[in-house]
């Protein structure tokens, strides 16, 4: 197996405005000209596409895209998997570098959830797409708070921590110039607004948004030829959740085996807490981020308030995570949301972060999960995390 | 493009018949996936690393939804837990499964993965509904026009007859043959023969193909086993091997054009990775979602010079006892069309005949195998795969 290198990224602002298409085809040409030179690098050189999207667009949406472009020619798969479609995308992307067939692949990944009107993703018509419909009881903060009140009585977490995550994020949110959110907010402004379901108030679920995302990669070999600065995937792994574990459990036990394999991908004597200098954790609500601090092996089991409290997640901590202000500042749209954490990581690890730099990075972690019908669903009467869903964690390195 | 790390075979297929039935696609993706374990009885369930699942219309995170299925209704403890990934690309969605499959195993990631292939269709014409799902009309097409894909290759039809004279006789006998093959697949959907009149006079859907030369939508699912090489005869003692594995789009190329250029580039690449050309390959399936598309297929696929399609199936090539047989389980014509199985029904086909068990077995057994599968319409876009299979004991 070859290592794989990026070596352009680009993404839109996340907006309620726009369509896929727009978005997708701008963060495109953003990522082709992060490459280097026009003599150096063509589009003629791309030599197949991976696009991530879900089922509220129609077929061949990736193909659109490149149309859209002029761009046609190479082939095109595109890939569904729900929350994680566009990290699924670079997975098969990577895969296919790796394994030697092609050696300039170009990753993409876009999505419509903010122009319809707004309200809660629900799923639509025995599982056929997704659809936001305004509703009493909106499927996913329900199962969110289900799981926020377990923690906060197993381990004895506080609303406050869980406001935290979003006070956190959202002052990330105010340096990133793409962010859809640039103001700060209180800690008291989270805990009294607007009660969605005990204990997640408004401001700890995130917006769905429309976006689009896009990456370039090469083999490392030849890595430095189209970019000063590339950055290797050094393990990308996808699980999905497996039937029959306990509730609260579940909740942890496919994204630390989907961890486990990706560091031991890496090294097998990898310590995530001590190398990993920046990560992005899914933050869709306030709990996940908490869940995902350990379930990453960032702190032991029920001390994701403490590593909150103490600041080491914040920008300025040992660890800082969602520097890009997270799915709180920046909204949820899937397809984009997951390659945008990729492309923080790729930012940060060039040190073009701008005002949210983290010194002298060098090894940086994505980490998405979500499911449609079953998975998280299977939640819903109580059960847990049930079998499916798909859950993927990315570790990213500074190419030296 | 080149030689991947490591080679990749087909150890195990399976595949429903393909018909309109009342089951749910979550239920027909099971019982592909229960045919291909009945294939390879030395693999269990829990052996597989990483599922990848194909359809167009089956909505979000089929693949999911199909293994969590797979305890209650396979009977073994079912497999959870593992890496599932879904792929769209219209016609080719199964295909692009496959191929998302190969790249795992060859890349090193995985040793065993399933690719799964289902889609539930109505009867009548694809059509699309105001929300842009996936539906079919018995009607007339979205524009309240003809139904949109007939009048795309109707209009090809047109365009290669006027350039090349190729009659309406040879777009018949691709109808006629395909039948012949199809008379002892107990998986196709239309088994009853045909005669040239038959498909001549009968109903017109878009001048000139009539209602036998246009496939069916069907219902149906396919599952296909692949495994790392180097361990594939544990499981399987004629495994067969993946040569090449391409993927192209069109690039917005006239009317009769499009039939042809991406599918030269994409089997013109497969050759030269498979280090094979046209005159070696012994059996083929290439997508004949109309009689006009195939006939331009053996074009494409270099089996016979441009604008020659017509003369090469009236010579008898392609048919039954041919020294090119191609589409040898009837096709899509026959068996019928469920988008997202249709690319592993192929598989299916070819890796039977490659291990020289097939229904309608090709003689001398087969050694080198090309599977053509194409997505989406003619000169916008879409995908287009050519896979070429060879033994592998």
């Amino acid at each position: 197996m070859r290592d794989v290198s990026i070596i352009g990224v680009g993404r839109s602002d996340f907006d309620r405005e726009g369509s896929y298409m727009e978005l997708s085809a701008e963060a495109l040409q953003k990522a082709i000209a992060d490459v280097k030179g026009e003599n150096i690098f063509r589009t003629e050189d791309i030599e197949i596409a991976y696009f991530g999207c879900t089922t509220t667009i129609g077929t061949n949406a990736g193909q659109m895209v490149l149309a859209s472009l002029d761009m046609l020619g190479p082939g095109v798969y595109n890939v569904e998997n729900g929350f994680i479609s566009g990290i699924t995308a670079l997975n098969g992307a990577w895969q296919d570098v790796a394994s030697g067939l092609h050696d300039i692949v170009l990753v993409g990944g876009g999505g419509n959830f903010g122009a319809d009107e707004r309200g809660a993703l629900t799923i639509d018509e025995i599982g056929k797409s997704w659809k936001l419909r305004k509703t009493k009881g909106p499927p996913y903060p329900r199962f969110f708070a289900q799981l926020a009140r377990r923690y906060m009585k197993e381990y004895g977490i506080t609303r406050e921590q869980l406001a935290k995550v979003t006070v956190k994020n959202r002052k990330n949110g105010t340096l990133n110039p793409q962010a859809m959110f640039k103001q700060e907010m209180t800690l008291d402004e989270v805990l009294n607004s607007e009660m969605v379901v005990d204990p997640l108030t408004k401001y700890m679920c995130c917006p769905m948004v429309n976006g689009g995302a896009a990456l370039i990669l090469c083999d490392s070999k030849h890595a430095e030829y189209y970019q000063d600065r590339p950055v290797k995937i050094a393990a990308c792994t996808i699980t999905s959740g497996k039937a029959g574990v306990p509730y609260l459990e579940s909740a942890y036990e496919a994204t630390t085996r989907a961890a486990r394999e990706a560091y031991r991908m890496v090294d097998p004597f990898f310590r995530a807490r001590e190398t990993i200098d920046v990560a992005q954790i899914h933050d869709a609500f306030s709990v996940t981020e908490l869940i995902g601090y350990e379930a990453l092996g960032f702190c032991n089991r029920g001390e994701g308030g403490k590593l909150i409290d103490e600041g080491l997640t914040e920008l300025g901590g040992d660890l800082p995570v969602n520097t890009d202000g997270g799915a709180m500042s920046n909204g949820y749209v899937l397809g984009a949301s997951d390659l945008a954490q990729v492309i923080e990581c790729v930012y940060q690890l060039r040190g073009q972060a701008g005002d949210r730099q983290v010194p002298d990075a060098k090894w940086a972690l994505t980490h998405i999960m979500g499911s449609g019908e079953n998975g998280f669903c299977g939640g819903f009467g109580g059960r847990g995390f049930g079998p499916g869903g798909g859950y993927a964690v990315t570790v990213l390195q500074k190419q030296e | 493009m080149g030689k991947t790390t490591r080679d990749v075979c087909v150890i195990g297929v399976g595949m429903t018949e393909f018909r309109h039935r009342a089951d749910s696609i979550v239920k027909i993706g099971v019982d592909a996936i229960q045919d291909a374990l009945n294939d390879i009885p030395k693999l269990k369930l829990s052996d597989i690393q990483a599922v990848c699942c194909g359809s167009m219309g089956g909505g979000p995170m089929l693949g999911q939804r199909i293994m969590a299925r797979t305890k209650d209704m396979i009977g073994q403890e079912g497999l959870t837990g593992v890496p599932i990934t879904n792929w769209e690309n219209m016609c080719t969605s199964g295909t692009c499964a496959f191929t998302a499959a190969y790249h795992d195993i060859a890349a090193g990631i995985h040793d065993i993965v399933m690719e799964v292939g289902v889609e539930k269709l109505g009867k009548g014409g694809l059509d699309f509904d105001a929300s842009g799902k996936l539906t079919t009309t018995k009607g007339r097409g979205g524009g309240g026009g003809a139904p949109i894909a007939p009048m795309m290759f109707g209009l090809q039809a047109r365009a290669h007859t006027q350039r090349f004279g190729t009659k309406r006789e040879h777009l018949a006998m691709v109808s006629v043959k395909s039948r012949e093959y199809a008379r002892t697949n107990p998986n196709a959907q239309y088994r009853q023969q045909l005669t040239m009149d038959d498909v001549l006079n009968a109903k017109m859907t878009f001048d000139p193909l009539t209602m036998y030369m246009c496939c069916p939508t069907s219902t149906g699912g396919s599952c296909v086993i692949l495994c790392a090489a180097d361990i594939a005869k544990e499981f399987q003692d004629k495994p067969v091997k993946i040569d090449a594995c391409v993927l192209k789009t069109s690039r917005g190329t006239p009317q009769l054009e499009s039939g042809w250029d991406p599918n030269i580039r994409a089997s013109r690449e497969a050759y030269k990775i498979a280090g094979v050309g046209p005159e070696d390959i012994d059996v083929a399936q290439v997508h004949d979602c109309f009689a006009i598309a195939e006939l331009m297929h053996y074009e494409s696929m270099g089996f016979c010079e441009l604008g020659k399609g017509g003369k090469f199936i009236e010579d008898g090539h392609p048919c039954k006892g041919g020294d090119k047989p191609i589409n040898t389980d009837g096709g899509l014509i026959s068996k019928g069309h469920p988008m997202g199985a249709t690319g592993g029904a192929q598989i299916y086909e070819l890796v039977h005949q490659l291990r020289g068990d097939a229904h309608n077995q090709v003689m001398p057994i087969p050694e080198v195998a090309l599977q053509h599968n194409m997505g989406g319409g003619v000169g916008i876009g879409m995908a287009y795969c050519v896979n070429i299979f060879e033994r592998g004991w």
